[in-house]
């Protein structure tokens, strides 16, 4: 028996090679635009509140709130 | 809105000598940010913890999320703006982009500012100044090994590929 032939293998042209991003001189250069970079009319901010019980009741539903930070709704367990 | 309180201030920014009437509570980042219309500084946590919105400041660097912007008064203040004012990249900015030092790009700015204040204190830094030297920026993209290698190419030294 006789052992096939080797081939040669061919490296492609793209893969290993280490290639320039298009979208890197931008982003060097603070000229990336990110979701809070640009603003958008009307854009809210969201707060997650956590909760130290599972499935709990709340006490208040939040809202719009005009201080720094956002009320915290108490929570509590359902039995 | 009421801003409520307001001081005058004066200061340094990006080599240019400008006065601004500030809200007393306003912090610096917000001030860059919402009021100068400045992209370089990112708000990543507002706690400090990110370095996002790392700024240069008299020379030395600052979370400008952990400052008020009335403490800028008669400071000198530099963003990453400044390093390619004349619209060229500078050699970090470069190195950065040659050895894939961001991917994201989010917290690239405040990278690179505090990669900056390192060389200029080390202009030779090892690996392991290089990493003390950016401990205080977070990379959620996890892409330090880049980082560190575009730190050190960057002050002239040979990284492997």
């Amino acid at each position: 028996m006789t052992a096939p032939a080797q081939t040669e293998i061919k490296t492609p042209t793209w893969t290993g090679q280490s290639l320039p991003r298009k979208e890197d001189e931008r982003l060097l250069k603070a000229q990336g635009a990110f979701v809070d970079d640009e603003g958008i009319y009307r854009m809210g901010y969201a707060h997650f509140v956590r909760s130290p019980k599972s499935f709990p009741l709340m006490s208040a539903k939040p809202r719009l709130w005009a201080g720094s930070s956002p009320p915290s709704p108490v929570m509590r367990s359902r039995r | 809105m009421d801003k409520g309180p307001v001081h005058d201030i004066e200061f340094t920014l990006n080599g240019e000598t400008r006065s601004d009437r500030i809200a007393a509570r306003q912090l610096l980042v917000h001030f860059l940010r919402d009021d100068l219309g400045l992209r370089g500084p990112k708000i990543g946590c507002d706690t400090g913890h990110c370095g996002a919105c790392t700024v240069r400041y008299d020379g030395g660097t600052i979370k400008s999320c952990m400052m008020l912007a009335v403490q800028a008064d008669g400071a000198e203040i530099t963003t990453v703006e400044s390093m390619s004012s004349d619209g060229d990249m500078n050699d970090l900015q470069e190195s950065f982009r040659q050895h894939h030092g961001l991917q994201c790009g989010y917290c690239t700015s405040g990278m690179l500012m505090s990669s900056q204040f390192l060389l200029e204190r080390k202009p030779k830094p090892t690996e392991q100044e290089i990493r003390a030297g950016i401990q205080g920026n977070l990379c959620r993209c996890t892409g330090y090994v880049n980082i560190v290698k575009a730190i050190k190419a960057a002050s002239g030294q040979e990284v492997s590929r």
